[in-house]
């Protein structure tokens, strides 16, 4: 059993001294109560007893190295020295982690493993210092730490809680990047395939189109047509779904992306420009997690979400039958003033310009209700 | 060595030692940093001390994956209190931000039809707002206890206001703003009128006299011009006081009884109390 030391012994007198071993191997001998101020061999003299003579030494976890024990000691002895004051430590400590970043983690990592929680907070705290502030790339010079997040890791797509205009853009720029990846990474794989499938799909849809043309002009279309077109239909979606897709996306991306693309190009200018830019995305977002709720038409690489567009393709698809050769012939006609015509049901009607109706009267709406309040 | 290479625990606690923002980038940096910060330990340090019971008083109740989506998620202003306060916390230091709706507010003469108007608007987070028709005896005044609020943290009121396009005698004399917590006093003067108009109109000149006699009896102070806000309200600065964590009423007012004449339309959304940046 060690000795315990009291107060009243005179300073002359002998001081026990505890052994401590290191994970090198080494072994010293330690003022007891210098060492009894970390909690870790606190427990290791008091309750298994250890560390009393050269043969019983405390192993220290691998992690506080010969080096490392020392700066704890010199620590440990200025610290459990009672009477010094709030100042004097406070400067002592500002001294004592004046260190590169390398040692400082060892350091923390030492204090951790002896459980020595004032020296953790001191050392956290000098680190937590250094990382403030700092980009992304900045922090992994600093700490020498290993770039190694994917590209698809650093383009999740951020959660859009606020409805920031600019994190929309954001993720529509990682989900077109992230396709970009994709396709590269499937055109080394299916080369050929590809273009066959596309093809294959522009055929099948001219034929739809034709085949829907036909049925539509007959107002007293026979079940045995309807059944087959179905049918037609059934076996086409497949392979048509790409297509109408692809179709789909043309138009909307005509229609509403084409000063995004603008918008996007002005971010990607240059590169630093750019990474500043995700600085300042990254800083007013708060977790980049996978989050489908802004993933638009660019995020279809996840199966899941592959069949739910496919199914609301094709419903899009049926109700639109009869119509969409009737819009392909008015695209080539010459604009002329048609008389809006308002349905009942809210059905499609013939008329094109029944997609004007609800725009008309929406706008009224809202200038209805700006003009109460300024 | 490097960071890469201490215990997951350590680098959480390192980043919790940062700010939510540090944080947050620090998901950019590396797999093992960006997973010790994802960590609820980190978030968990962030967010207001007393989050579980903001929880519960809320109106509509929310789903979190982690303590970090809790936090992005607690940044947007929510309805407590049966919708009648509204509450936020701000985004780089999680310090919490109230804004009480007009029904929290004790104003004069508000339940008299005559006066003033409740009525839904679109452009307000709560459900009512209310609108001056016509009084003489203008006084908003608020009350929110400091124990709501975070600690060691200097903060600001405003009241949230808008202007009818037939606003009118809201400016003839500056309105009276004042903060108070216990001993603490702030004191100011607020023109109600839109922030780009400098209305040298013709009453003022007419009624100069009158003006000045009456502009001496309101009590003298730092004026606050209205500011324009993001959501397209008015906020009018009230006063400013410091929390140091006690259980204190804070009161916050606006009046204008000096002057006899008649005022109306103003709209009052509420008074926003948030934290000095």
């Amino acid at each position: 059993m060690a000795e315990v030391d009291t107060a009243v012994i005179k300073p002359e007198m002998m001081k026990s001294y505890i052994w401590l071993q290191t994970a090198d191997g080494s072994i010293q001998e330690v003022e007891q109560e210098v060492a009894m101020f970390c909690p870790m061999i606190c427990d290791e003299i008091i309750q298994r007893g250890m560390g009393s003579s050269k043969n019983n030494a405390i192993t220290l976890p691998q992690r506080v190295n010969p080096s490392m024990l020392s700066l704890v000691l010199d620590y440990c002895r200025f610290h459990q020295v009672i009477g010094r004051s709030n100042k004097e430590r406070k400067s002592f400590d500002e001294k004592f982690i004046r260190m590169d970043t390398k040692r400082l983690c060892e350091l923390t990592s030492a204090a951790d493993g002896l459980q020595l929680k004032p020296l953790v907070d001191l050392t956290s705290r000098a680190l937590a210092r250094m990382i403030e502030g700092k980009t992304p790339e900045e922090i992994r010079e600093t700490f020498h730490l290993p770039d190694d997040l994917t590209e698809e890791e650093k383009l999740e797509p951020l959660k859009n809680i606020t409805d920031d205009p600019r994190i929309r853009l954001l993720n529509r720029l990682y989900a077109r990047k992230r396709k970009e990846l994709k396709e590269r990474e499937r055109l080394k794989n299916v080369e050929v395939e590809e273009e066959c499938v596309d093809d294959r799909s522009v055929d099948d849809l001219l034929s739809f189109i034709n085949g829907g043309n036909e049925d539509s002009k007959g107002v007293g279309t026979s079940k045995n047509k309807k059944k087959n077109r179905r049918r037609k239909d059934q076996q086409k979606n497949t392979s048509s779904n790409h297509a109408i897709e692809t179709t789909h996306k043309k138009e909307s991306n005509c229609l509403k992306s084409v000063h995004d693309d603008v918008e996007i190009n002005n971010n990607l200018q240059s590169s630093p420009s750019e990474r500043s830019k995700l600085q300042d995305i990254q800083d007013d977002m708060f977790s980049p997690q996978a989050n489908f709720e802004d993933g638009d038409i660019d995020d279809e690489f996840d199966p899941a979400i592959q069949e739910k567009i496919d199914r609301e393709v094709e419903d899009f698809e049926r109700i639109l039958n009869s119509d969409w050769p009737e819009r392909m012939l008015s695209l080539g006609r010459e604009r002329k003033p048609t008389v809006i015509s308002a349905n009942g049901n809210g059905s499609l009607s013939r008329d094109v310009s029944c997609f004007t109706v609800p725009l008309l009267t929406y706008n009224c709406f809202r200038f209805h209700c700006d003009t109460h309040y300024c | 060595m490097n960071l890469e290479l201490l215990p997951q625990d350590c680098i959480s606690y390192i980043l919790s030692c940062t700010s939510p923002r540090d944080a947050c980038r620090s998901g950019m940096v590396s797999t093992t940093v960006r997973y010790a910060g994802d960590s609820d330990s980190v978030w968990e340090k962030f967010l207001p001390s007393d989050y579980q019971e903001i929880l519960s008083r809320l109106v509509s109740p929310m789903v979190f994956a982690s303590k970090k989506e809790l936090y992005s998620q607690l940044c947007r202003p929510l309805l407590i209190d049966e919708g009648r306060k509204s509450l936020s916390i701000s985004k780089s230091t999680g310090k919490k931000c109230y804004m009480l709706s007009a029904r929290n507010l004790s104003i004069t003469w508000s339940s008299n039809a005559l006066y003033w108007s409740w009525k839904p608007l679109l452009q307000s987070r709560f459900a009512e707002i209310v609108e001056l028709r016509t009084i003489c005896w203008l006084e908003i005044q608020g009350k929110i206890s400091t124990s709501m609020l975070s600690p060691k943290t200097t903060y600001r009121a405003y009241l949230i206001v808008k202007f009818a396009n037939r606003a009118y005698g809201l400016d003839y004399l500056p309105s009276e703003v004042s903060v108070v917590v216990g001993k603490h006093q702030s004191q100011g003067i607020a023109y109600l009128r839109r922030p780009e108009s400098n209305r040298p109109c013709l009453e003022r000149v007419c009624f100069l006299n009158r003006m000045e006699a009456l502009r001496s009896k309101v009590s003298k102070g730092e004026e606050r011009v209205p500011y324009e806000r993001e959501d397209g309200w008015l906020e009018v600065e009230l006063g400013e006081f410091y929390n140091d964590g006690g259980d204190e009423e804070v009161k916050m007012s606006l009046r204008e009884v000096k002057g006899v004449h008649l005022k109306g339309g103003l709209v009052v959304e509420g008074i926003e109390i948030r934290p000095k940046d």
